[in-house]
């Protein structure tokens, strides 16, 4: 049985590709990029303004997914699978609390981000998927485990599709590696060598 | 009361990241959790974190915060009230 890429997103130094192909650049200096993503996408969800730079990237991300892919709504709630990987984690919400706990002012809104799978938390509040998720934290990826790890959900039936995620979000940089996979016919074969090819396009 | 319903508001929006709303779209008597502003648990934290640090009140029984919380109009007037 095959297990390809349907459809992919990148997000790199304010630049969003999906499919390979150019949909939106923000300014180089642009402090709010994630804002301007949102607005493109004419997004309305109050809740996202509350996330930290993580979660609203997963969530762009998963929207620009959604946008080129319609299809993914034919899943049922639980049969969508959420496969992220980071390398910074929530490096970012660590350092403003631990900022506002110095300055002796915590913030509860904050502190609820100091944990980095709530990504996959919002997004799947978000799109009330409850199915199979799970978020890697190390240095370097490990796609090969990775694919794996996604291969096993799909083949063995715990999810029908996954969305695999690498992120990073730190200092106002967003990097995001996106990728629908199915056991659709259509698509690109999952490997590390398409994988590669592809976010590299 | 009006400056102190302008200013929280202000500040309520600051605090809870309310970034599509602005002051003059919150009705004063319009309830802040359930259908209202829609707020959550997280932002109820905020907006006691906000008392003290804004005004100074610790809001010490628990119990009371349905009562505080309900609108823009009740948090106004226990501000007014107790600080």
């Amino acid at each position: 049985m095959n297990v390809n890429i349907s459809t992919y997103c990148t997000v790199s130094n304010h630049l969003v590709k999906v499919n390979g192909t150019e949909y939106f650049e923000g300014a180089p200096d642009e402090p709010n990029f994630l804002k301007a993503l949102y607005q493109k996408l004419e997004m309305s969800y109050p809740k996202f303004f509350k996330m930290d730079d993580l979660s609203k990237l997963g969530v762009l991300g998963v929207e620009l997914l959604k946008l080129h892919n319609p299809e993914i709504s034919n899943y049922s709630d639980d049969e969508i699978g959420l496969v992220f990987q980071t390398s910074k984690g929530c490096i970012s919400s660590d350092l403003s609390h631990q900022e506002k706990v110095n300055k002796k002012s915590p913030s509860p809104s904050i502190f609820v981000y100091t944990l980095a799978n709530i990504v996959i938390g919002e997004i799947s509040i978000k799109n009330k998927w409850f199915g199979e998720s799970i978020l890697f934290i190390a240095e370097e990826n490990d796609t090969s485990s990775t694919i794996n790890y996604l291969k096993s959900l799909i083949l063995t039936n715990k999810s029908k599709c996954c969305i695999l995620g690498i992120i990073d979000a730190y200092d106002n940089k967003t990097e995001l590696k996106m990728a629908l996979i199915t056991k659709q016919e259509l698509g690109i074969a999952l490997n590390e060598q398409n994988l590669k090819a592809i976010f590299e396009k | 009361m009006d400056e102190l319903i302008v200013k929280l508001k202000g500040q309520i929006i600051e605090y809870l990241n309310l970034e599509d709303i602005n002051a003059e779209d919150i009705v004063n008597t319009d309830p802040l959790f359930g259908d209202g502003l829609a707020l959550d648990s997280i932002d109820a934290l905020e907006l006691i974190v906000l008392l003290e640090q804004e005004y100074g009140i610790v809001v010490a029984d628990p119990e009371k915060g349905k009562e505080i919380f309900e609108s823009i109009q009740t948090l106004a007037e226990y501000i007014s009230a107790n600080k």
